[in-house]
């Protein structure tokens, strides 16, 4: 597998490695030129060395001359020549003894020190004698102190001296050129390879500034893209952060305002909404910013007549310690959909009077024919008059249903919460289905549990549920059976099922039992004279009151149906 | 008006612009509860000759043509001679916030549209009975 590095790995490596070149051929040409330096002071001491034992070699000869003078004159100022050249020379072979270096040089120059000071002792014993005793006597001296073999001794001594100097000198001259050579080596080796990271990072450095240039054109096209595609979305898109100030907005936003671009990027809703809309969005702004996803409808105007809807959408923005920093905002005009929604409510409301109308004669006739007003009937009259008035009955039914549906669906049904007995609710409820039971031939027992369960709720709504829940036991039960209504409390809610023995519900339906419009198949529906709506309005008004409706098969045979709703709080 | 608590509801006016609804609920109060009942099809019939008549309730349809249960209550209610008379809004507009409106103009109650016309004078004679006392 290739591993593609990044430009910053790449970089640090080049920029590392070129600083490790550059430190170690600094080391090397420093140590480099600090050896020819030592090299030169050494070439300069040596050097100063020779001259200097040159020197003193020579002092040595003349002090032996002027000794030699003396001897043979006799006279005291070449005596005082003599004596001041002896001085002179006992100061430079001191004065040397500092620049030698090794140790067999220390040693030949005390050897020669030696000997040029016995050599200089038996001259100034032969100058003492030649002061006492006379020219003779110093001669006899001179004979007899060897003074030849000295003298070759010390000039011995001299030309190794000499010669170990200049041997050392040329050694210190080769290591210092070698090193010199391999040093200069490695720093046209290092510049050589300085260069080629030199170029490295360049060719480095180009392909990024290509690939970032790609880059940059890529988030161009896909920034211009995506312009497009919000300017060209039918609603408004926008961003702001968590003062309210927009940072992103879409074209339709500025016309939704009437503002251009300037007018709007950095400005807050508060400015741009007005204070009245915003003091109405305000709380779902407040829910956003503390992190959860808020929707709602709202009426704006931004030209102060045209009365318009919007549906809003805020989605909070998380930077990576999960802080919120904005919000995003999708809005639609939803003014449309509202003229369709009070329309279809409109129309509803409409056909349901137009439907009550003709059936309040219809149904008024039918019952006063059926109950025999008008005059006994022959008896198939009599049936079929008693299936119109059913029939009549369900469709009556039907229209109520629909209008609750559609005040459902379109949240129009507005609830009275009161705090409320539910066994008293259901013992009305149960008096109120007493009829409808008795055409059903069922009998209905009412266990209201041990303590009397308050639960806040719309009366006449949830009569509503707790009827249709009788009813359909009734319909639905075997003649003569027996439907079984029950409150027990479960923790903090309150429990009512209503339970039947009738066939129960088929598995493959259960699923939609509280679908709208649910039916277990067409022949069931019209026995038991349904609508297919009253589940569904049932689910719809428990929902509402906080609770849930369910559906349980009952042992040994039948159904239960119950909903639970909270327990109202002890005031 | 009589405030007699045990006076018996005999005498009704009905004002209901659908004929057909008219004819039922007038068949169901007369031969089922054996009310007299004085059908009207409009509200200005009914203005023109309530004070004349004198019922002791009326039944007001609230969608008519012309002026309407509501605008005919208030016609009613400011006439010191009608002012008085028990009203029962008809309708079949059933909305709970519609029904609520409804009672709060000062009537007896709202009966929905389609009503059973075998219980409609019990229902009646109900309201007539708890109405409250002048």
């Amino acid at each position: 597998m290739r591993v593609r590095l990044s430009f910053s790995v790449k970089i640090n490596f080049i920029l590392g490695l070129g600083l490790a070149i550059l430190v170690a051929v600094g080391t090397l040409a420093y140590r480099s030129i600090d050896e020819l330096v030592d090299a030169s002071r050494y070439e300069g001491a040596a050097l100063i060395q020779i001259g200097r034992l040159e020197a003193f070699m020579a002092q040595v000869k003349r002090i032996e001359s002027a000794q030699r003078k003396y001897l043979l004159t006799g006279a005291s100022g070449d005596l005082s020549i003599y004596r001041a050249a002896r001085l002179e020379a006992g100061m430079d072979i001191r004065g040397m003894a500092g620049v030698v270096e090794t140790l067999d040089q220390r040693r030949i120059l005390r050897e020669l020190e030696s000997l040029a000071e016995e050599r200089m002792r038996r001259l100034d014993t032969t100058a003492d004698v030649r002061a006492r005793l006379g020219l003779d006597a110093a001669t006899r001296l001179i004979s007899a102190s060897a003074a030849e073999s000295m003298n070759r001794e010390m000039d011995s001594l001299a030309d190794q001296f000499r010669a170990r100097t200049l041997r050392s000198l040329r050694v210190r001259q080769e290591d210092t050129t070698l090193s010199a050579g391999t040093t200069g080596f490695l720093i046209a080796w290092g510049i050589v390879f300085a260069l080629t990271l030199l170029v490295w990072a360049m060719v480095v450095i180009h392909r990024h500034q290509a690939r970032r240039r790609a880059a940059e054109e890529a988030l161009r096209a896909s920034e211009t893209q995506l312009r497009l595609i919000t300017d060209a979305v039918p609603a408004l898109i926008g961003y702001a952060d968590r003062d309210g100030r927009m940072q992103f907005h879409n074209k339709p936003f500025e016309r939704w305002l009437a503002r251009p671009a300037e007018r709007l990027h950095g400005f807050t809703l508060r400015n741009l909404l007005g204070p009245e809309t915003y003091d109405r969005i305000e709380p779902h702004i407040a829910h956003v910013l503390g992190g959860q996803p808020a929707q709602f409808e709202f009426p704006f105007s931004s030209d102060g007549d045209r009365a318009a809807y919007f549906s809003a959408q805020l989605v909070p923005r998380e930077d990576v310690q999960g802080r919120v920093i904005g919000f995003y905002l999708l809005i639609t005009d939803i003014t449309a959909l509202k003229e369709v929604d009070r329309m279809k409510s409109e129309f509803v409301s409409t056909v349901s009077h137009e439907l009550r109308t003709p059936l309040t004669s219809i149904r008024g006739s039918l019952g006063l024919i059926a109950a025999g007003v008008t005059g006994a009937l022959p008896e198939k009259a009599r049936q079929l008059v008693a299936i119109a008035v059913e029939n009549c009955e369900r469709l009556v039914r039907l229209v109520n249903d629909i209008l609750d549906t559609e005040r459902m669906a379109s949240g129009k049904m507005d609830m009275k919460f009161e705090v409320i007995e539910l066994g008293k609710l259901v013992a009305r409820s149960i008096v109120a289905n007493e009829g409808f039971a008795a055409m059903h031939g069922a009998r209905v027992r009412f266990d209201a549990g041990q303590q009397p369960q308050r639960v806040r709720v719309d009366q006449d709504r949830l009569v509503q549920v707790v009827i249709n829940l009788l009813s359909n036991a009734c319909k639905f039960s075997a003649p003569g059976g027996q439907v079984d209504v029950a409150i027990i409390r479960r923790d903090k809610w309150a429990r009512l099922s209503v339970s039947d023995n009738g066939p129960g519900v088929p598995v493959n339906f259960r699923a939609q039992l509280f679908e709208r419009f649910a039916r277990s198949d067409s022949s069931d529906a019209r026995r038991a004279g349904g609508t297919g709506l009253g589940l569904s309005i049932c689910r719809g008004i428990i929902e509402r009151l906080g609770g849930r409706i369910a559906f349980e098969e009952r042992p040994g045979g039948g159904s239960t149906f119950y909903f639970e709703i909270p327990i109202a709080e002890q005031a | 008006m009589s405030a007699d608590k045990n006076e018996e509801l005999k005498k009704i006016m009905l004002v209901e612009d659908d004929a057909d609804i008219r004819t039922v609920a007038t068949m169901a109060l007369e031969m089922v509860g054996g009310m007299q009942v004085h059908a009207f099809g409009s509200g200005e019939e009914a203005i023109a000759a309530v004070a004349g008549l004198a019922p002791q309730l009326i039944m007001l349809d609230v969608m008519m043509p012309g002026m309407n249960g509501p605008e005919v209550l208030v016609r009613i209610r400011e006439r010191v001679e009608t002012a008085d008379i028990p009203v029962v809004f008809m309708t079949a507009k059933v909305q709970p916030e519609e029904v609520e409106r409804l009672r709060t103009l000062g009537v007896l109650d709202v009966i929905a549209k389609p009503f059973d016309p075998m219980t409609l004078p019990d229902t009646i004679k109900g309201l007539w009975a708890n109405r409250p006392r002048v």
